[in-house]
This record gives C-alpha cells, structure tokens and sequence, in this order.
C-alpha cells in the first residue's frame, strides 16, 4: 500500500503542481538558469563577454551570413578548461568578415567585407600563419542568429551571456536583502521597546528614499560597477523582509508554541531560529520571489542609465540602452529582444511567486 | 487630535533627519575630489582651493555636516567673521535677521540646498522649483489614468471571474507589472510616436511648453502629455486592477450582499451602491503611497520621452555628477513621500472612528 504524505510541505507542493502557469514558470526560470550557466557553451561567440568585434559588419539583420577568416595567434594561452567554460575564452585570434579570397604563391588574399556591399580593400597573408599551413580551416561560414550590435558583435552571444548579470543580482539581492531583513525583523519583532522603535526608524528612513533614487546614491558612494549595484540593491530591499519578518514574529510570539518552548527555559535565539523562522517561511519565500523580481527590474534600469554593468560586460539594460536609437533607423528588434528577454523573465518570477502564495496561502 | 497630529509632525522631523544623514553620508564619501569633478579637466591648484574653501571640502567630515544641516535648517547661526565658512554672504542666500548674540547671527530663511556644480552656480531650489511642476502634472494625470481605468477594469474581471476576459485582464496585468519603464517608454514612443504618426498625431519626444513655431514663446503643449501619463500609469494601473478585483470579490462574498440581493435590488444596485463602495478602502490606501514613488519612476519616462521634469533633471545630474542636484532632488522626493504618508495617517484618523490616536 501507498503510504500517502499528508505535510504541510507536500500538501503545498501539490497545490503548486496545479498551478499551470507556476509551474511553466518555474520550467522556464530553469531553462534560463541553465543558459545563463553555460552561456558560453551555447554561444556561438565564445570569447570573453561576447565581445568579439567586426565593426565591417556591424548592426546587421538577424540570419546574415558572411565568411569569416580567423588568423590565429601567435600567443598561446594557458587558460584552463573550466575557466573556458565559465567565463568565456580569451581571445586573441583576428577575425575578419571576407567576401572572397583566393591562393596565389604561398600567399592568401582575400577581400575585406565592405559596409555596403561595395568593393573591399584587397589584403593578402602568408599561409604560414596557419599551422599546417592549412588555412581551409580558418575560413568558415558564419550565420548571425539574432543578426550584429552596433559592434559587430553576435547579437545571440551577447543576449544569452547578458542572462548571466540578471540572474546573478537576483540572487545576490534577495541573499543580502534575506539575510539583513531576518536579523532587522527579528530583532525588532521579538524583543520590542527600543530596540524596535530603533529599527523601525531605519525602516522608515530606508522607505522613505525611493528605491531607485537610494540604489543610485548607493552605487554612486560605491563607484561604478556591478558588484556596487548588487550591494546597493540588496542593502534597499532588505527593508520589505524586515517588515515582514517583524510582523510576523510579533503575532507568533503570543502563540502557545512559543510560550511553551519559553516554559521548556529555551534561548531566544533557539525559539526564534528553531521555532518562530520555520512557521514563517512562506511569506519569505513569496516576498523573495518579488524582490527576485524587482531586483532584476532595478538592475536593468540602472544599466540603462550607464551606472550598472559597465562594458564591455553584457546586461540587457545596457543593451537596450545602446541601440534604443536603432529603432527608428529601421531595426527595432535590437531594442526590443533583450527587453522582452528582461520582461519574461521578471514576469516568469511573478508568476511563481503568486502561485507559492496561492499554495501556501499567504495573506499580502 | 491634536496631539496624535504633533506625533505624526514629530515622527515625520526624526524620519526626515535620517533621510538627511543617509543622503550626506553617502554622497559625501563618494570617490574621487568633488572640487576636481566640479572644475572640469582646466584645473589649477589655486582653484582647487578656491573651491574646497566655499563648499567646506576641507573641513572634517562631522562639521561638514553640521554646515549642511545648517543650510537645510530654515532657522539657522551664522558666524559675524568674514573668514568662517558660515559667514552670510551677500550672495548665498536671502535670510531676516533674527538676533545676535556675540559674534552669531541666528537667521529664518527658506531651506538652502546649496548650487549645481554645472549649472554656473544656479541655486538647486530653482532647478527644482522649474522642473518639479512638470512632473507634478504628469504624476497626477498618471494617477488619474491608473485609478479610473484600473477600478473599471478590476470590477470588470471581478464580475466575469474565470472567464476569457478576467483572464485576458489578469494577464495584461502581470505583463504590466513585468516590464521596465524605459522599455515601456520606448515601446510606446516608437509605436504610437513613430510607426503610428500618421494617425496618432503625436510625437516621440516633447515637453508641456515648447516653443513655438516661431521660437518665440513657450505654448503648452498638452497633446506631449499623453504618452508619458500612460507609460507611468502601466504599473500602478497593474497594481490597481489587482487590488480592486481582489478586494470586490471579497466584498461580494459577505452577507450584506446577500442582505441587498434579498431586498429585491438589482444586480447592478448590489454592484454599485454596495459593493464597489465597500471594495474602494483598499485601493485608495494603496494609492496614496504610489504618488511619491510616481515621483522617482518617472525618471525613466521623463528621460526617454524628453519631458522637462525632476525625473530628467536627475539624468542630467548623474552624467555630470552634478551631485548638489541629485541630493536635493532625492530630499525633496523624500519630503512630499514622508508628506503624503501623514496626511492619508490624517485623513484615515479623521474619517475612521475606529483608528487608535496614540
């Protein structure tokens, strides 16, 4: 016979099963968790930040083709394999978009791609650049997927690699915000009088500066970069965990579980850690599932602005920020993918964190 | 009443003084030499000086901020040495006398937030006093779009729960939620500004006053409002039509529904003379606390759609690190939040018996 679980824990988890839209959420985050992770492994330009530049074919259409001759280099590099893998190749080879090229005496000459389809300028290498001076394998069709950046970047590349940055400052900032709100909250919440009249006025203080307006202040003090800005964003959120937190551990100090762990001569720390956190998860998980969500959004704003990720790091903000103009000079996808990139993936954090609030029935 | 009305002031002061001590702080200690970052790249040492010398750069970090809490402070000392940095110039600012005692002027005079660094020297009072009503304007026609459409159309997914048009609602409304602002802005300003003209009339950019045709005379443009009072009303209309559908199912389920119904009373005197009155509550708190986040949202919309409001005042500063216009512009953010928090606490004290005054 089957032995049926009937926890709390496994009761919710049903309830979310059946939540279409929770669950196809979750599918999705998954998918580009895992995208995000090898980004490199999937993108067809695996150099460092996706930064490889052929400004002769910049801001081209999605499905352009070209060929592409490589002029490996000299220097060798020492890069180890999981370096490669996670944080892209260093690149050192040349890559120069081609029309047509032929061999005459040793020598390659080939014709530089040229902006408009007129003639390129003629070049000519040896072939003993190449090992074996087998150049055939250095001379390849290249297809740009989602078309080139006004680099001449691989559009593709630099989405898939930007998934990184919004996945990481969703992490990192409900993590600090987790972490500072638990302390704040629970002090607050349990031990009352001053202790909590002190932190209820960081509270408001912290509230009352808008968040954008705060985390801007913060990156500024800071200085530029993207470590700043997961610090900013975490160090501004923590302030809706602690509320909650505080609220909620002062309803559940007057419950009787608390009172008869308080008769067993139990610690605070053990009653709040070992009894009151547990009873109070769900409304952490849901909060955290918005700050994922609001954590992302803040972070693509301040790329755009040019005060998040600083180049040549690929963020979706910043990208947008970099071709918003493209879009009345006839190719608006250059804007619009990493936004709808940016809006799916928030909204795919929405979506799982209303559906927690419907397993786990908590009041907002 | 009275003394509930002193707490609120007193609670609101404290709150205020630590915006105050967050913003210093944390501009203060910034990287790198404000007097270099405000001379630009032709710098002499002797400028330098000059510079730290008016603004009190050389000064310790403590009485740093006391000299700015002394510039906020609408009472404020000034010393009678021409020498001392809080000696009142004639230049600074206009204050009354108020009494001298030994060598220290007290003065009453309107909050100083000290000058752009950019802008040769104009006062950020006026920079912000110029823009701020602009985006006053386009916060409130915000608001205003957010609140009738998302009440209609929360009512609307409420009464048809469950079906296409709920779950159409439902979905616009998490999409909404979702998408950046300045993503939203461009969108629309491309669609409606640039593919659309035609039939729209309306453009990408613009501001409330342009210029003429002539380039004479500033006439207000109120058609350049429309786009950016619905990109800014997106999210607070989302967030509107999730409370008003929510809180009137609620509302539909409690017995003096029944009660109404019982009478005899049609449905649509059930909806509107019971239920949508009793729903309202909710949503009208949630409101209130949008306005001054509308403020700081707006930085985004404003900067995208060319609006000469705070929000792209602030832009401007941060690229020019203009940083005495970025403090004072989150001051007074801060300000009308912390403002608009104490009169809906009145409001609801004042309509509501049942709220404790302590």
């Amino acid at each position: 016979m089957k032995i049926e679980n009937n926890s709390l824990t496994s009761l919710a988890l049903q309830k979310f099963k059946r939540n279409f839209w929770g669950v196809f959420s979750i599918v999705l985050i998954g998918l580009i968790g895992l995208v995000s992770v090898f980004a490199y492994v999937f993108a067809p330009d695996a150099s460092k930040n996706a930064n490889q530049m052929h400004l002769s074919i910049h801001s081209k259409t999605p499905g352009f083709q070209v060929q592409m001759l490589t002029i490996p280099s000299r220097q060798t590099s020492n890069q180890s394999f999981f370096s490669k893998l996670f944080f892209g190749v260093d690149n050192l080879d040349t890559e120069i978009p081609i029309s047509s090229y032929s061999i005459k005496e040793g020598m390659l000459s080939y014709m530089e791609y040229a902006v408009n389809g007129g003639e390129g300028i003629e070049k000519q290498i040896s072939l003993s650049n190449f090992p074996n001076n087998d150049y055939q394998k250095y001379i390849d069709t290249r297809t740009f997927i989602f078309g080139t950046d006004k680099y001449g970047r691989d559009y593709l590349s630099r989405i898939l690699i930007g998934s990184r940055i919004s996945f990481f400052i969703g992490f990192v900032a409900v993590f600090i915000s987790l972490i500072v709100g638990l302390i704040m909250g629970s002090l607050a919440g349990y031990y009352g009088g001053k202790i909590d009249a002190v932190i209820m006025w960081i509270i408001n203080v912290t509230w009352s500066i808008p968040t954008l307006l705060l985390v801007i202040a913060i990156t500024l003090a800071l200085g530029k970069g993207f470590w700043q800005v997961f610090i900013a964003v975490g160090l501004t959120m923590w302030v809706e965990v602690a509320r909650v937190v505080r609220g909620q551990i002062i309803s559940a100090k007057e419950m009787q579980y608390v009172t008869a762990a308080r008769a067993l001569g139990y610690k605070d720390y053990r009653i709040i850690t070992k009894h009151i956190l547990p009873n109070i998860f769900g409304p952490l998980i849901v909060i955290s599932a918005a700050n994922f969500a609001a954590a992302i959004l803040i972070e693509s704003g301040l790329s755009f602005l040019g005060i998040g990720a600083q180049p040549p790091m690929a963020s979706w903000g910043a990208m947008i920020k970099d071709h918003y103009n493209y879009i009345i000079l006839g190719q608006p996808y250059l804007a619009l993918i990493p936004g709808i990139c940016i809006m799916l993936l928030v909204m795919a954090f929405m979506l799982v964190g209303n559906a927690f609030r419907d397993a786990l029935d908590v009041k907002t | 009443m009275i003394k509930y009305l002193l707490n609120k002031l007193l609670y609101a002061f404290i709150t205020l003084v630590g915006v105050i001590t967050v913003i210093f702080f944390l501009f203060t200690i910034l990287p790198g030499d404000p007097a270099k970052m405000m001379l630009g790249q032709n710098q002499t040492a002797d400028q330098v000086e000059a510079v730290k010398k008016k603004y009190g750069f050389d000064k310790p970090l403590a009485k740093q901020y006391l000299y700015y809490l002394n510039d906020l402070s609408p009472i404020s000392f000034h010393s009678n040495n021409p020498e001392d940095y809080t000696f009142l110039g004639p230049n600074k600012y206009t204050a009354t006398d108020l009494w001298t005692i030994g060598k220290t002027t007290t003065v009453l005079k309107f909050p100083y937030l000290r000058e752009s660094f950019t802008k040769q020297g104009k006062k950020v009072t006026q920079v912000i006093g110029e823009t701020i009503p602009n985006t006053f304007v386009l916060a409130i026609s915000a608001i205003v779009i957010a609140i009738l459409l998302g009440i209609a159309l929360g009512i609307v997914s409420a009464l048809f729960k469950d079906k296409w048009i709920d779950k159409l609602i439902q979905v616009l409304s998490t999409l909404g939620m979702s998408v950046p602002s300045f993503f939203s802005a461009i969108l629309f300003a491309w669609l409606f500004g640039f593919v659309l003209h035609e039939y729209t009339n309306l453009e990408m950019t613009g501001s409330l006053y342009e210029l003429d045709d002539f380039g004479e005379k500033m006439t207000i443009q109120w058609k350049n409002l429309i786009l950016p009072a619905i990109v800014l009303g997106i999210r607070p209309l989302a967030v509107v039509i999730q409370l008003m559908r929510n809180s009137l199912l609620d509302v539909l389920g409690q017995d003096f529904i029944r009660t109404a119904r019982a009478k005899g009373l049609s449905e649509f005197q059930v909806i509107k003379n019971h239920a949508v009155k009793n729903a309202l509550n909710p949503v009208v708190t949630a409101i209130s606390g949008w306005f001054a986040s509308m403020l700081a949202g707006a930085v985004f919309v404003e900067y995208i759609f060319g609006w000469n409001g705070l929000g792209k005042e602030i832009v401007n500063a941060l690229n020019t690190l203009d940083l005495p216009v970025i403090m004072g512009a989150v001051l007074v953010i801060a300000i009308v939040f912390i403002t608009i928090n104490i009169l809906v606490d009145v409001i609801y004290a004042w309509l509501d018996p049942r709220v404790k005054l302590y």
